[in-house]
C-alpha cells in the first residue's frame, strides 16, 4: 500500500513543484533574466535558468538579434518586445498546465480507481481516493497563485495581433466542482464498503475520513440548494453512518454502552447523520425545495420501520438514547465541534435573509421586533434575531422525524431538546396575531 | 487657378543648344539583382503614386511668386520631369520622381541648364549622364568613351558650372560617394554562391562539404543589411528568417524616413536653383509626412507607445 500511496501522491508532488516554478518565473523574473542575456554569446540564453518553453523562444530570437547587432550595430528589438514574446509561451504553458492539473489529473485518478476496483482492492482504492482528496484540497488552497500568475502574465501586452492564450477559470472551477461531488459519492460508497471490513491496525481510518468528507459535501450541497448532489450522497452516507450504530445496537444488551467512551465515539457519525437530516428539512424550507429533504425523510422512515436484529427495542428509542447519552454526558461530545461549525454556517446564511420590523401592542404599550421575511415558521425560528438560536439540526430531526412517528411520542431527549416544538407554536401564534394587527 | 501651369505653354530646347551627352550606350551594363532592387525601391515612393489630383487631396504642391516667376519655375519642373501633365501636383510629383530616379541610379542627378527657344528668360533643364562626368570646380568635364565618340561626334564636353545643376544624395544618407559605394557593394556577392562554388557547380564537380551555403547566404544578407543601414532598406525580405517583426517595421519606417528626406532634399535643391537662376519663386509640398514626423512615429513604436499597426497605418497614409 505504501508503494501505491507514493504513486498516487505523484500528482500532488507535481502540482506543488509546478507551483514553485510558477512562483519563480513571473513576468518580473523573466524580464530580469532577459536583460542579463548577452545576445552575442550563443551560451548566454541558457545561463539564466529559464524554463524550456521560454528557451525555445529565446533560441528563435538569438540569430535574429545577432543579425540586428551585426547589421545595425546595436539591438533594435526593444526590451518590451522581447519580454512579451518570451512571456507568451509562458502563458501558453500555464494554460496547458492548469488544464492538465484540473482535467487530465481526473483521468489519471479515474484510471487508478478503476484498476483498484477491478482488482477488488478496497484499501488501495481508499488510498487513491484519500490522495485525490488531498490533491484537490491543495489545489483549491493554491488556486489563487495560479490565477494571480495568469493575470500577471497578461498584464502588459503591447503587440497587436500576437495570439495570446485565453483561459476561463469558471468552466475549470465548475469541472473541479463536479469532480469533488463525484469524489464525495465515491468516498461515501467506499466508506460503506470499508465499514464492513476489518481494518488492519496499521491502516489509516479511511472509512472515518471518507464519512467526514462526505458529510461536509452533503452539508454544502444542502446549503447550496443542490438537491441532486444531496440525493446522490445521502443514501451511502446514511448507510455508512448507521453501520456502526447497528453494530452497537446489536450488542447493546451485552454492555453498558451508556457509560462507555468508545461507544460515544462510535455514536458520532449517527449524531452527524441526524443533525444533517434535520438541517435538510430546514434548508428545504429555506430554499422552498422539498427535494432536498423528501428522500432523506423517506429513507429514515423506511429504516425506522424496518425490523432489525435488535427488535426488542425500537430503533427510534436507540436513536433517542444516543442523543440523550450525548446530552447528559460530561464534556464535549465527539465531533461536536464539527456540528457546531454546521450550525454556525446555517446561522450565517439565515442572517442574510431580509427582515422587517413588526409592531404589536395595546393601549400605551407597544413592542416591536425584527422578523425574517419568509413563509416558513421553522426558518423564522432558526433565523431568530442577530444572535441566532441554540437549536441545531438534531432538534428538527427529533421533532419532524422521531416525534412524528407512532412510537416517538414517549421518547425522552432532555429538556433543551423539547423546546423547539413549543417555540414553533409560539412563533405561529405571533405571526397570525401580527398578520391580523398589521393587516 | 494661380498654381496651375499654363496649358498652352510648351517650351523647347533647340537640339543644337544641348551640349552634354545624355547617355553613353557603350557603358550600359546590367545591374546586379540586389542593387537593381535597391535602385527601384529608393525611387519608387519618394512621392507616392496617389499624389495626383482627384485621387487624394492630401498632397498639395504650391509655387509662390509672381505669375512670370511661377511660369519660369513651372517650365523648369516641366523640363525635368517626363510627364506632360496639366495638374500642378502631378507636375511636381513627376519632376521629383524623375530627379529621384536619376539619383537612385547614380547617387547624383546632373542637369544642363539652358534657355528656351521661344523665350530667352525661360530656363529649361536637360538631364545628362553622370558617368564619365567630372566636376572641375569652374566647369564640368565629360569624357566620351571611344565607342560613343561617333555618336556624339566629340571626345569631350566642357560645361561651365553655371550651366549645370547637380542634386546629390544628402549627406545624412551617405552622400554621393556613400551611395555609389552602396551600389558597388550590393553587387559584390551573388545570390548563387561564391565564384568557386558556381564553377564547381557549372563543371559538375562535387561540391565541397566544408562550405556552408546557408551560412554564406546569412553573411551576405547581414552585409547587405549593414551597408544599407542608413537607408533602412529591407531587401524586400518580408519573412521572419532573419529578423523579428519589430526589426522589419523598424527598417520599413527608416526607409520611409530616407525617402521623405530625399524628397525634401530635392525640393530644397530645386528652390536653391530658382534662387541661383534669379527666379523669385518657391516650391513647397505638403500633405506628406516629414522626416521628423516619421522619426517620431518610429520612436513611439520603439517605446511601445503605439502598435505596429498604428505605425504602419500612419506611414501608409503617406506612402
Amino acid at each position: 500500500m505504501s508503494i501505491v500511496d507514493a504513486l498516487v501522491s505523484m500528482p500532488i508532488t507535481i502540482f506543488l513543484a509546478y507551483l514553485e516554478t510558477v512562483k519563480d518565473f513571473g513576468c518580473a523574473s523573466i524580464r530580469t533574466s532577459i536583460r542579463k542575456i548577452n545576445w552575442k554569446s550563443p551560451k548566454s540564453i541558457y545561463q539564466g535558468g529559464l524554463p524550456s518553453h521560454v528557451l525555445a523562444r529565446l533560441e528563435w530570437f538569438r540569430p535574429r538579434i545577432e543579425f540586428e547587432i551585426r547589421s545595425e550595430g546595436r539591438r533594435i528589438s526593444p526590451d518590451w518586445y522581447l519580454d512579451e514574446l518570451a512571456i507568451q509561451p509562458t502563458a501558453e504553458n500555464l494554460k496547458l498546465a492548469i488544464t492538465a492539473l484540473v482535467v487530465d489529473v481526473q483521468t489519471i485518478y479515474d484510471k487508478w480507481l478503476n484498476r483498484a476496483a477491478a482488482s477488488k482492492l478496497p484499501w488501495i482504492g481508499a488510498t487513491i481516493l484519500s490522495r485525490e482528496t488531498e490533491y484537490w484540497s491543495k489545489f483549491e488552497y493554491q488556486l489563487w497563485r495560479l490565477q494571480e500568475r495568469w493575470t500577471d502574465l497578461g498584464s502588459e501586452r503591447r503587440i497587436d495581433g500576437l495570439p495570446w492564450p485565453t483561459l476561463d477559470f469558471d468552466p475549470l472551477n465548475r469541472d473541479r466542482g463536479q469532480r469533488l461531488k463525484r469524489l464525495a459519492q465515491l468516498k461515501s460508497a467506499q466508506a460503506t464498503v470499508l465499514s464492513q471490513l476489518k481494518r488492519p491496525d496499521d491502516y489509516p481510518d479511511f472509512a472515518g475520513q471518507f464519512l467526514h468528507t462526505a458529510g461536509e459535501a452533503l452539508f454544502m450541497a444542502m446549503c447550496d440548494n443542490d438537491a441532486d448532489t444531496v440525493n446522490s450522497l445521502f443514501p451511502e452516507f446514511f448507510r455508512s453512518s448507521l453501520l456502526q450504530f447497528n453494530r452497537i445496537l446489536a450488542s447493546g444488551a451485552e454492555s453498558d454502552w451508556r457509560v462507555d467512551l468508545t461507544v460515544k465515539v462510535a455514536l458520532a457519525p449517527v449524531l452527524d447523520v441526524m443533525d444533517l437530516s434535520g438541517y435538510s428539512i430546514l434548508l428545504s424550507e429555506l430554499h422552498n425545495n422539498s427535494k432536498i429533504s423528501d428522500a432523506i425523510v423517506s429513507l429514515w422512515n423506511r429504516y425506522l420501520d424496518s425490523k432489525g436484529d435488535a427488535a426488542a427495542n425500537s430503533k427510534a428509542s436507540f436513536l433517542a438514547g444516543a442523543i440523550l447519552v450525548t446530552e447528559e454526558g460530561f464534556g464535549l461530545a465527539h465531533r461536536s465541534l464539527i456540528r457546531t461549525n454546521w450550525q454556525q454556517e446555517i446561522f450565517h446564511r439565515l442572517r442574510q435573509l431580509d427582515r422587517r420590523t413588526v409592531t404589536r401592542g395595546r393601549g400605551d404599550v407597544f413592542l416591536s421586533r425584527q422578523v425574517v421575511v419568509h413563509q416558513s415558521t421553522l426558518v423564522k425560528v432558526y433565523a431568530g434575531d442577530e444572535l441566532g438560536t441554540f437549536h441545531d439540526g438534531i432538534d428538527i430531526f427529533i421533532l419532524r422525524i422521531l416525534r412524528a412517528r407512532e412510537d416517538g411520542g414517549d421518547l425522552k431527549f432532555g429538556t433543551l431538546r423539547e423546546q423547539l416544538g413549543e417555540e414553533l407554536a409560539r412563533e405561529e401564534g405571533r405571526s397570525s396575531e401580527e398578520h391580523e394587527e398589521n393587516g | 487657378m494661380a498654381n496651375r501651369p499654363r496649358r498652352s505653354q510648351n517650351w523647347s530646347w533647340g537640339p543644337n543648344k544641348r551640349r552634354a551627352a545624355t547617355h553613353f550606350p557603350s557603358l550600359w551594363h546590367d545591374q546586379g539583382p540586389e542593387s537593381s532592387m535597391f535602385i527601384q525601391d529608393v525611387s519608387s515612393s519618394v512621392v507616392p503614386l496617389w499624389a495626383r489630383r482627384g485621387r487624394d487631396e492630401r498632397f498639395k504642391a504650391n509655387i509662390s511668386g509672381t505669375d512670370v516667376d511661377r511660369d519660369r519655375a513651372i517650365a523648369l519642373l516641366w523640363s525635368s520631369g517626363r510627364d506632360n501633365r496639366h495638374d500642378l501636383e502631378e507636375f511636381v510629383a513627376g519632376a521629383i520622381r524623375e530627379i529621384a530616379r536619376h539619383l537612385s541610379w547614380y547617387g547624383r542627378a546632373l542637369y544642363e541648364v539652358g534657355r528656351a527657344n521661344e523665350d530667352q528668360s525661360v530656363y529649361l533643364l536637360s538631364s545628362f549622364t553622370s558617368e564619365r562626368s567630372f566636376n572641375l570646380r569652374w566647369c564640368w568635364l565629360q569624357v566620351v568613351p571611344t565607342q560613343d565618340r561617333e555618336l556624339w561626334e566629340r571626345s569631350i564636353t566642357i560645361l561651365p558650372s553655371r550651366d549645370v545643376w547637380v542634386v546629390r544624395v544628402p549627406k545624412l544618407l551617405g552622400g554621393y560617394r556613400g551611395y555609389r559605394s552602396i551600389l558597388r557593394k550590393l553587387d559584390r556577392f551573388g545570390n548563387s554562391g561564391p565564384n568557386f562554388w558556381r564553377d564547381d557547380l557549372g563543371h559538375g564537380r562535387p561540391l565541397p562539404t566544408y562550405f556552408n551555403f546557408m551560412e554564406y547566404r546569412r553573411e551576405v544578407e547581414i552585409f547587405t543589411t549593414r551597408i544599407t543601414r542608413k537607408w533602412g532598406w529591407n531587401r524586400r525580405d518580408f519573412g521572419d528568417r532573419n529578423w523579428t517583426e519589430f526589426m522589419q517595421f523598424f527598417r520599413t519606417l527608416t526607409f520611409h524616413w530616407a525617402q521623405a528626406l530625399l524628397r525634401e532634399h530635392i525640393v530644397s535643391e530645386f528652390n536653391f536653383l530658382l534662387v541661383r537662376l534669379g527666379i523669385n519663386a518657391e516650391l513647397s509640398v505638403s500633405g506628406l509626412l516629414s522626416p521628423g514626423e516619421i522619426l517620431r512615429i518610429r520612436d513611439e513604436m520603439m517605446e511601445g507607445k503605439i502598435s505596429f499597426g498604428k505605425a504602419f497605418e500612419a506611414i501608409s497614409a503617406s506612402a
